[in-house]
């Protein structure tokens, strides 16, 4: 077979499989949307301050504005329909789209296939539609759930807060230890046991959820970034050394639109899409 | 099936009778110069890699456990889990310099070391600016030419510092040897990865 044909084969193949996730995702009323390419820089660094200028890909244009490169589908996503929706309404998309940054090396390109509730959002039905998704992958999909902003409460107002998250997201025990006063390190420690019952309200439901989906809990999970006020979901698969589905609640970040409402999402690496969806 | 990665030299040597002493590797075994060895009885693939590249290996995926620095681990930041400290390899981070008043006589100190992030960090903690040259190799050498004011670096004894001339300033951290591992292997090898840092933690 020649490279052109090999080529066409692949992405024939890869179509077949953007058709599964359509079908998918469309049976269960959501909408597929792309979402833009552009944001003005100052407007998206208003909407996400933590995030480091240096890594964001810039453009000038000749209207005068600095522009950035979609870095992050959520806010382009939050960016567009937040404005258009009413308190009671939902919003339920789904997209296929590349997120960009600069690294060391130079652009750095993320594809991603990913989901958004805006508006009305029930953990377990997103729980039970993450299984339904694993279902369509010909290797088991190993989901975590931890639920960050419980462990954080311990540390928030702790001058070496950010050293100690480094720590707890590598699950130092050993850094956390030297860091740490002895009541707080104590009180911590359960979150690193995986058989521990921690006594918090907020996990109620996620100790129920667990006897009917497969999932694991690991309450020390920490997320890459801060917006994720509820649970967090990572999803490992053999052969893949970083995980290939994250995402989680991210309520808060709505309010940085000048709305209350609950929010999720996943993301999930296209490449991994493509190489583990059965056909 | 297993794959940890071990670092060549002196905490390779400590890790391997470490190992030997949890019955993870055969008692017979020498480190010479092969670059991988197969415990098959217990399922274990041994790499034998440069230190600097354990964190590659893990990070990767291309092994599942490593064992390395904490000094390596703090300059990196890797997205790795850091499973126990094997207490092993213990070291320090000192600052050493000529003269042991140099924060007190000089506003910006200029430091030679293989540790940026460590180096900055530390200075930062203690409200200095520095000026930061960093050296892959013989660092010691730094001050002794008037390259910089003082130096980071890890010690042990302290013995090549005192020939050199060198005083240690402030002590930074305790460095050891720590088990790491893959964030993907910690949730889908879990048993055998428990496995190991089980028996590993009964010796230490």
């Amino acid at each position: 077979m020649s490279m052109l044909n090999e080529k066409l084969k692949i992405l024939n193949t890869n179509q077949q499989k953007i058709d599964t996730i359509r079908a998918f995702f469309n049976a269960q009323s959501f909408t597929y949307i792309e979402p833009e390419l552009l944001t003005r820089t100052s407007d998206f660094i208003k909407k996400n301050p933590s995030v480091s200028e240096e890594k964001l890909v810039q453009l000038s244009l000749r209207d005068g504005y600095n522009y950035v490169l979609r870095p992050d589908i959520t806010t382009m996503i939050l960016q567009s329909f937040l404005p258009l929706m009413s308190n009671n309404e939902t919003l339920q998309v789904y997209y296929r789209a590349s997120s960009y940054r600069q690294s060391s090396k130079g652009l750095k390109k993320y594809d991603q296939l990913g989901y958004e509730i805006i508006g009305h959002v029930d953990i377990s039905e997103e729980i039970k539609r993450l299984s339904q998704l694993s279902k369509l992958f010909s290797k088991p999909l190993r989901l975590i759930i931890g639920y960050p902003s419980i462990i954080n409460q311990y540390i928030s107002s702790h001058p070496l807060s950010n050293t100690i998250k480094q720590a707890i997201k590598t699950k130092s025990l050993t850094t956390l230890k030297q860091l740490l006063d002895e009541r707080t390190y104590d009180e911590m420690l359960p979150f690193f046991d995986d058989k521990a019952l921690i006594k918090d309200d907020r996990l109620s439901l996620l100790y129920a959820l667990k006897n009917m989906f497969d999932f694991e809990l690991d309450l020390s999970l920490m997320p890459q970034y801060d917006y994720y006020t509820g649970i967090y979901i990572v999803g490992y698969m053999e052969g893949y050394p970083q995980p290939v589905l994250f995402g989680g609640a991210y309520d808060q970040r709505t309010q940085r639109f000048d709305k209350e409402m609950q929010a999720f999402g996943i993301s999930m690496s296209l490449d991994m899409v493509f190489k583990e969806l059965k056909s | 099936m297993i794959t940890i990665a071990i670092p060549t030299g002196r905490l390779g040597k400590q890790s391997i009778q470490l190992l030997k002493k949890v019955q993870l590797i055969e008692s017979h075994f020498e480190i010479q110069r092969q670059l991988r060895y197969e415990n098959k009885e217990q399922r274990i693939i041994y790499v034998f890699v440069k230190p600097s590249d354990v964190m590659t290996y893990i990070e990767s995926g291309l092994a599942d456990i490593g064992i390395i620095g904490s000094d390596t681990i703090e300059e990196t930041s890797a997205n790795i889990y850091e499973l126990m400290d094997l207490n092993i390899g213990v070291c320090k981070m000192v600052v050493a310099g000529l003269n042991t008043n140099i924060f007190n006589e000089k506003e910006t100190i200029k430091v030679a070391t293989k540790y940026d992030k460590i180096a900055t960090q530390y200075f930062q903690s203690i409200n200095k600016e520095v000026n930061i040259f960093h050296l892959n190799g013989s660092v010691e050498l730094a001050p002794l030419i008037a390259l910089t004011d003082v130096i980071v670096d890890i010690t042990e004894t302290g013995t090549t510092l005192k020939e050199n001339g060198l005083n240690i300033i402030d002590t930074i951290s305790q460095i050891s040897g720590r088990l790491i591992c893959n964030q993907a292997s910690y949730y889908l090898k879990s048993t055998q990865v428990n496995t190991i840092k089980n028996r590993l933690g009964k010796h230490i």
